[in-house]
């Protein structure tokens, strides 16, 4: 009986912790045992933009050169007692009767293809949210872009010494800080279609911990510069929470966290960070 | 005794401000049960110590001694958490790069054989027990583009010396060749090179002196009385001038 060819999908956690595994390489049996990736690793790169996949190019070279045995249950065992970051899924039939490339259709179906929106984050990078939020707060927040700083750290918009040293050793940025005359006003914000959970979450962290960071000092800032704190979290597409109990968990993280929760389509929301944001300017 | 305390150390300790949570999938081995937190200086500790406090002072006392003599270790801090008011806990950040050293070690164990000899060696200072693949982890090295790792190591909380309440008496059951690494990785390490004698000297030539003034920061954070700071540097001191021949036997 000919033994039926067969691909499986090798798939890699940088941080097994807390990032999900995702799609990096093929293991083709089609007689011979051989790990096929495509360099790019662009699905891990959504994920992880910097992350230096050296290594990991490292890692799947060997297990390519270990796998000269045509047995799946060799690559199996291999894998099963190697590191946590990786996994496997089952054996899936590699169809060669149709005179196409299979191993191509399947390198750019499994390694390479994006989803829409995903798709659009490796050309905008980062920018994707950033660019949402940007547009929503040149449209609502009625203020000159000229004091509205970007991917601002605290020593870039506190203006009194005693004030930056509150942050001193820290590395908090946040993505659009209205810089007032009379107020401070921190915005950033998530899009709650964002496919990747994991993405969301460590996005929502960070923003909570920064806005928890801002909150502890806010009387001391106060007091040093001399202007009003507001912390404003802005949530796309927010009817999303009803659908997953993560989203919704991210989306009461940045309530706890912030002053104003800010949703695009709520008009009473904007309202007030219209308000807030003109308070700051003093307006 | 060792001299005079100097100035007031300030330990590191960073306060915990929200639990992250993490996933265990298989193959994802913890020796305790640690868990995860969100820290105020905006970096994610993976943290350990909650039910025993040992665990935090064999891990930072390791810590601070693998920083003395050059072992590469994660990150760390004591963290305060919310529910531990009698000890901080210890955190350690997660090192970015492969979990599993192996594909390396199996490929090109001359260019890692060096540091190995260094980790092991540290090992036997400390009376390290446990020993193997799961607690080295590598670090991506931003300037090697061809994959190559620096190897970390971590999980030092079953050091005899600063773990045990009885050091004197538990090392006293300690042989050097029962420190070798266990299972796969004492294999692999088997008949290469010792140590470099000046990495040898590095460590055998801390006295008591030269040990306080890491160890205090463990001493302070953790609020623990004169009498530890004297009798583990006396301890690690002594076992410092023994290092050499524990070498020598398990190289040998």
């Amino acid at each position: 009986m000919a033994l039926k060819s067969t691909y499986r999908i090798l798939r890699f956690s940088p941080v097994p912790e807390f990032l999900a595994p995702v799609n990096v390489a093929l293991v083709i049996n089609d007689g011979a045992l051989r790990v096929h990736y495509d360099k790019d690793f662009r699905r891990l790169r959504c994920v992880v933009p910097d992350f230096n996949t050296a290594s990991l190019s490292y890692m799947l070279d060997y297990l390519g050169s270990h796998t000269a045995r045509a047995d799946d249950e060799f690559i199996t065992d291999y894998i099963a007692g190697q590191s946590a970051q990786f996994e496997l899924t089952a054996p899936r039939p590699l169809e060669t009767s149709q005179g196409k490339n299979v191993i191509t259709v399947l390198t750019e179906n499994y390694l390479r293809q994006l989803k829409d929106h995903v798709a659009i984050l490796p050309e905008r990078d980062r920018g994707y949210i950033e660019s949402t939020l940007n547009q929503f707060i040149l449209m609502s927040a009625v203020v000159s872009k000229d004091i509205i700083r970007k991917r601002a750290k605290p020593s870039s918009f506190l203006r009194s010494a005693r004030a930056r040293n509150l942050f001193h050793g820290t590395d908090l940025v946040i993505k659009r800080v209205v810089d007032g005359a009379h107020g401070i006003v921190l915005i950033d914000g998530i899009d709650l279609t964002t496919e990747s959970i994991a993405h969301l979450g460590n996005r929502t962290a960070s923003i909570a911990h920064a806005y928890y960071m801002f909150g502890k000092h806010r009387k001391e800032l106060e007091d040093a510069e001399q202007r009003r704190l507001r912390k404003a979290s802005i949530v796309f597409n927010i009817d999303a929470r009803r659908t997953n109990s993560h989203r919704d968990y991210f989306v009461s993280q940045l309530e706890r966290e912030s002053d104003l929760l800010v949703c695009p389509d709520d008009a009473t929301s904007v309202s007030s960070l219209k308000s807030m944001c003109s308070a700051a300017v003093g307006n | 005794m060792p001299a005079a305390r100097q100035e007031p150390l300030f330990p590191r300790v960073v306060d915990l401000v929200e639990r992250v949570a993490i996933s265990t999938p298989p193959r994802l081995v913890y020796s305790t049960q640690p868990f995860a937190g969100m820290c105020s200086d905006g970096k994610v500790y993976i943290i350990k110590g909650a039910s025993d406090q040992m665990i935090v002072r064999a891990e930072a006392s390791a810590y601070v001694l693998a920083q003395l003599v050059g072992v590469s270790v994660p990150e760390w801090s004591f963290v305060s958490a919310p529910g531990h008011a009698d000890h901080p806990l210890f955190g350690s950040r997660i090192v970015s790069g492969p979990r599993d050293i192996s594909p390396w070690l199996n490929n090109d164990i001359e260019r890692y054989s060096d540091v190995l000899a260094q980790i092991i060696t540290f090992d036997m200072w400390v009376a390290n027990t446990d020993r193997n693949l799961s607690n080295l982890v590598g670090r991506n090295c931003a300037a090697q583009t061809d994959g190559y790792i620096d190897i970390v190591a971590i999980d030092f909380e079953k050091s005899v010396t600063v773990r045990s309440t009885t050091p004197r008496i538990a090392l006293g059951s300690i042989t050097p060749h029962s420190l070798w690494p266990r299972e796969l990785l004492g294999r692999m390490v088997c008949g290469r090179p010792r140590p470099q004698n000046d990495w040898v000297a590095n460590i055998a030539g801390n006295s008591a002196l030269d040990l306080a003034p890491a160890l205090q920061e463990v001493q302070i954070a953790l609020s623990l009385e004169d009498s530890w700071l004297t009798d583990i540097t006396d301890i690690l001191a002594h076992r410092a001038t023994r290092v050499p021949m524990m070498v020598e036997e398990v190289w040998h």
